[in-house]
């Protein structure tokens, strides 16, 4: 506001009558989504990919649990469109259900890994001192192991199942987020903005929630969607290793694993399959977290 | 300098301190202990031992003992080099790992020398042609090889190599000095799948930092004094453009060494990601604690040789 309190005329505000609004909030994505093709595409990809996650048990034209008696390592063809494996169980279906898990597995982690490390991170930056030093030396020892290598420890640890792999996956991904905070945080508190709640009165924990946390979520959200696709090729990676979820769910990494190595020369479809879904979900959403960090990072935009 | 890399060296001790306490803390949340899993598994009473088995078996792995005291040992017997005994292999697991390092050294090394000499020129060639064709094939290039896991390259790899020429990973693995025709077969595709990833995120990167070092003032300075833009690349843009490439190639050396595990296990090499899933799968637990440590060390240690040459490299780090 460029008003000095002794001006007795106020400018006034633009109004903006309904009916003189040339763009609705539709038209608006629709230009959003205009300028961004690649994203936009990226977006319509997962959206599907979800969508055939839903509706596995309508869309898999065979169970993918049961073995179909003379039918094993048969190559793609009308009956089969991708084959089946050596146990004579249908390769397109168990693709469809493994997406369940993928897709399960990055939102649970997205949530899991980020929501408690979003409270620890603005801890860390807003209360300083030792607090921080404690919160800081335990990210910085986490981030000293290699991903993958921190989520088999954990796998062995805990044990093998789906609810395991989400928080290893969760414990390996959350030091990044707790750190960016923490160094947004750092400078968010410096603002004028802070001070002037501060002078109001605000308290310690109103202050934190409703002034500084706001305004730090830009760079969580892209961290957020760029970590989407690293955490279902680690997760994947669990289960080809065969230290992921258990082995009776069909899941796109355990697909990989396994006997599909040991049939790879006699039955390539059996390897061949599985990795490419995976490969176009995991570009799908780098490309998606690309296009958000375009639009909500300011810096790059003008680029 | 001195004073910045004395700084750096004892901030990398606590650390290593902090990382072997968070593996040694992990280690003891297990349920058992490593006296079940040597004496069979089941609980005391119902497998093949007594209790008084079990009890002999934790005071010679010294399990009897207050636990911040067997963390002192571990610790203790880690300075001096000895790691304990193997659970599966009943031999020291120094010497376990230190038959299989060498393997795991080349092939990282390798693939990261590899990735910088792909990806470097790649992502430059990208910025100097932004929007062209050009840089488009290398945006795709690397999204696509950033999308790709390593495991899944690397079985299509192999696949192909098997199709087209006739060539199947050999079970036997061949040291360098025995067989150096069948060592260089044997360690070339792994290397290029490696490679191809760290190549994909270092194309990505050095594009996009090409690209913000051209908007500087001193780059149109350089370009308006008439120096011809080969001269402005590679005098002005690369080496300012060089530098975090640098620092994050280090940070991404960990998803190499997570690679190892998988790609060790397709192409059948005995490296030391071969021996940490072994030792995951049989819960041979000194096995992992030594190999988890030593692998996050090496990770640590790669950072600070990165911090050390970016000090180098940028004397507004050293003097700051």
């Amino acid at each position: 506001m460029a008003l000095s309190a002794g001006s007795e005329r106020a400018i006034p505000l633009p109004v903006i009558e309904p009916g003189l609004r040339t763009t609705s909030r539709a038209a608006r994505l629709w230009r959003l989504a205009c300028r961004n093709p690649l994203g936009s595409v990226s977006l319509a990809c997962l959206i599907l990919i979800a969508l055939v996650a839903i509706f596995a048990p309508w869309l898999s034209p065979y169970d993918p649990e049961r073995s179909i008696t003379g039918a094993a390592l048969h190559p793609p063809s009308a009956l089969h469109w991708l084959g089946t494996d050596n146990l004579g169980r249908d390769i397109l279906s168990r693709i469809l259900y493994g997406s369940r898990i993928s897709l399960l597995i990055a939102i649970s982690v997205s949530i899991l890994g980020t929501v408690p490390a979003i409270f620890i991170g603005l801890l860390s930056g807003y209360c300083a001192g030792n607090v921080d030093l404690v919160i800081q030396r335990f990210v910085d020892s986490l981030s000293a192991f290699p991903g993958l290598i921190l989520a088999l420890l954990f796998m062995v640890v805990f044990g093998q199942s789906v609810g395991n792999v989400i928080i290893s996956l969760s414990l390996v991904n959350s030091p990044r987020i707790i750190r960016t905070l923490r160094s947004v945080v750092l400078s968010v508190k410096e603002r004028d903005y802070i001070l002037a709640s501060r002078t109001m009165g605000a308290r310690g924990a109103r202050v934190m929630l409703l002034h500084v946390l706001p305004n730090c979520m830009a760079p969580v959200i892209i961290l957020v969607s760029a970590s989407f696709g690293a955490v279902i090729i680690i997760e994947s990676s669990l289960d080809f290793l065969g230290l992921g979820i258990p082995p009776n769910v069909p899941t796109w990494g355990s697909m990989l694993g396994g006997d599909a190595q040991k049939y790879v020369q006699t039955a390539p479809w059996m390897a061949v399959f599985p990795g490419l879904f995976l490969s176009a979900t995991v570009l799908a959403m780098n490309l998606l977290g690309d296009t958000l960090r375009d639009i909500l990072d300011p810096r790059l935009r003008a680029g | 300098m001195s004073h910045y890399v004395i700084r750096r060296l004892l901030l990398f001790v606590p650390t290593l301190i902090g990382v072997s306490l968070a593996i040694f803390i992990i280690m003891r949340v297990i349920p058992g202990d490593p006296a079940t899993v040597i004496l069979g598994g089941s609980d005391a009473g119902t497998g093949g031992y007594t209790k008084q088995d079990l009890q002999h078996v934790r005071e010679q792995l010294g399990l009897d003992r207050p636990i911040p005291v067997q963390y002192l040992l571990w610790v203790g017997g880690v300075l001096k080099l000895d790691f304990g005994t193997s659970i599966r292999y009943s031999s020291p697991v120094g010497t376990e790992i230190l038959h299989r390092v060498p393997l795991t050294f080349e092939l990282t090394a390798l693939s990261l020398v590899a990735g910088l000499a792909a990806g470097l020129p790649i992502g430059m060639m990208s910025a100097a042609h932004q929007n062209t064709r050009l840089d488009y094939t290398g945006r795709v290039l690397s999204s696509v090889g950033l999308a790709v896991p390593n495991f899944w390259l690397g079985t299509l790899v192999i696949v192909a190599l098997a199709r087209w020429f006739d060539w199947v990973p050999p079970l036997g693995y061949a040291t360098i000095t025995e067989d150096p025709q069948q060592h260089i077969q044997q360690i070339l595709p792994p290397v290029l799948v490696l490679g191809c990833g760290f190549a994909a995120f270092v194309a990505r990167l050095s594009r996009a930092q090409v690209l913000e070092v051209l908007r500087e003032d001193y780059v149109r300075t350089a370009f308006s004094k008439g120096l011809r833009s080969k001269t402005v690349m590679v005098r002005h843009a690369l080496k300012n453009a060089l530098l975090p490439v640098l620092t994050l190639s280090g940070l991404h050396v960990g998803v190499l060494l997570g690679g190892v595990v998988t790609i060790e296990l397709i192409f059948s090499l005995p490296g030391l990601g071969r021996l940490l899933l072994d030792a995951l799968t049989y819960r041979d637990y000194p096995l992992i604690q030594a190999l988890v440590f030593l692998l996050a060390a090496e990770f640590l240690g790669i950072n600070l040789l990165v911090d050390l040459a970016y000090s180098w490299l940028d004397p507004r780090i050293r003097y700051a």
